[in-house]
């Protein structure tokens, strides 16, 4: 079979839909699209990161009020560690491929260095967000036991759900690295490999 | 946007909306999959306006963004399904002609099934080639050497034929 006759079958269609355009409605509705995109990025932005500020004003003021040092040093802790994890969070967002123009080998390189650091973030969430935050509150429980020995059942309580937040939070992170990005990576890298070779 | 970037979107889309949609098909999984992903591709394009600053033709780098989009709705690891919201002044519509009715060539529908068969990178490189674009302008899309073009599409057209002559039989 000829080319020509390969690429005639590929655009001939009887069924073949047809794309209107309302060109005077057209830049108008595709402008509003892009600023609705830009709203929810905005916002999802936002929404992410609420915690973090939340936290940062919140466990200032716990070490400023608190009497013990290691207290003051805990709360300082989990103040500093939210701010790594905000850190941590716009650095992998930094890497999410949105330059739609380059050539698809690129395309293809930024899409794979984005899902191996999401990825390895996921892989690694015990050291980057669940350690240092559970670390520091315990260092901050610590010195409110040294502070009235009586809250010992209350803290020790603390302790355990802390404990038991942290291997969820670890197991889920593992499960999602495994069964929902690895796949998308290997993907990419197929993709890589059969357009090299 | 100025004047100049808006006439080229319009007078660009205008020229390639039919392989747009046509590449878009081929990722798809189905019609409304489609129609959301040629609707992501619009907005994508008018998004990258900005960027294009013509050291390629417009319909290369529509062809480009296109492809990167369709890439983007695979690998996103959001599981928003619709990135863009619904674009009204667009429509799809069957056409309206003799052949309306007419039943899909068998060899159209066997050479679809072949493509969806294929790997990523030989079905964006088929596409390109069944659109019958220049080897050229396909390495300028996919950021490979024009000889390398023409190994993988010697390849693919081998892979392709005996592809459409197994299940035309």
């Amino acid at each position: 079979m000829l080319d020509k006759e390969l690429s005639k079958i590929w655009k001939s269609s009887p069924q073949q839909e047809q794309v209107k355009f309302d060109k005077s409605r057209l830049l108008l509705d595709v402008q509003s699209s892009v600023d609705t995109f830009h709203k929810q990025m905005k916002a999802l932005y936002i929404r992410e990161s609420l915690g973090v500020f939340i936290v940062i004003p919140m466990f200032s003021f716990y070490a400023f009020q608190a009497q013990h040092i290691l207290t003051k040093i805990g709360f300082i802790s989990v103040v500093l560690s939210a701010l790594y994890i905000l850190y941590v969070l716009k650095r992998s967002k930094d890497k999410t491929p949105n330059q739609f123009a380059m050539n698809y080998r690129e395309y293809l390189q930024k899409t794979k260095e984005h899902l191996e650091s999401s990825k390895k973030n996921r892989e690694t969430v015990l050291i980057w967000y669940v350690l240092p935050i559970i670390g520091s509150l315990w260092v901050a429980m610590l010195g409110m036991y040294f502070t009235d020995p009586e809250m010992l059942n209350g803290l020790l309580i603390m302790g355990a759900i802390s404990v038991f937040v942290s291997i969820v939070i670890h197991s889920l992170n593992q499960r999602s690295a495994k069964t929902f990005v690895e796949p998308k990576l290997e993907k990419v890298k197929n993709l890589i490999r059969s357009l090299e070779e | 946007m100025n004047r100049e970037l808006e006439d080229t979107f319009l007078s660009g889309l205008e020229e390639n909306k039919q392989q747009l949609l046509r590449i878009c098909s081929a990722y798809a999984k189905d019609t409304e999959d489609r129609n959301d992903l040629f609707q992501d591709v619009l907005a994508s394009i008018w998004k990258s306006m900005p960027s294009f600053k013509g050291n390629s033709s417009i319909s290369t780098w529509m062809y480009r963004v296109t492809l990167n989009v369709c890439l983007n709705a695979q690998t996103k690891l959001t599981k928003k399904k619709k990135q863009f919201v619904p674009l009204d002044s667009v429509t799809l519509s069957r056409y309206q002609g003799e052949d309306s009715t007419e039943e899909e060539p068998p060899l159209l529908l066997h050479l679809r099934s072949c493509i969806k068969e294929m790997d990523g990178a030989d079905k964006t490189i088929t596409m390109l080639y069944l659109e019958e674009l220049p080897y050229k302008e396909i390495a300028d899309i996919t950021g490979i050497s024009e000889n390398h073009v023409a190994v993988k599409i010697k390849r693919i057209k081998k892979k392709l034929l005996t592809c459409i002559n197994k299940k035309s039989c």
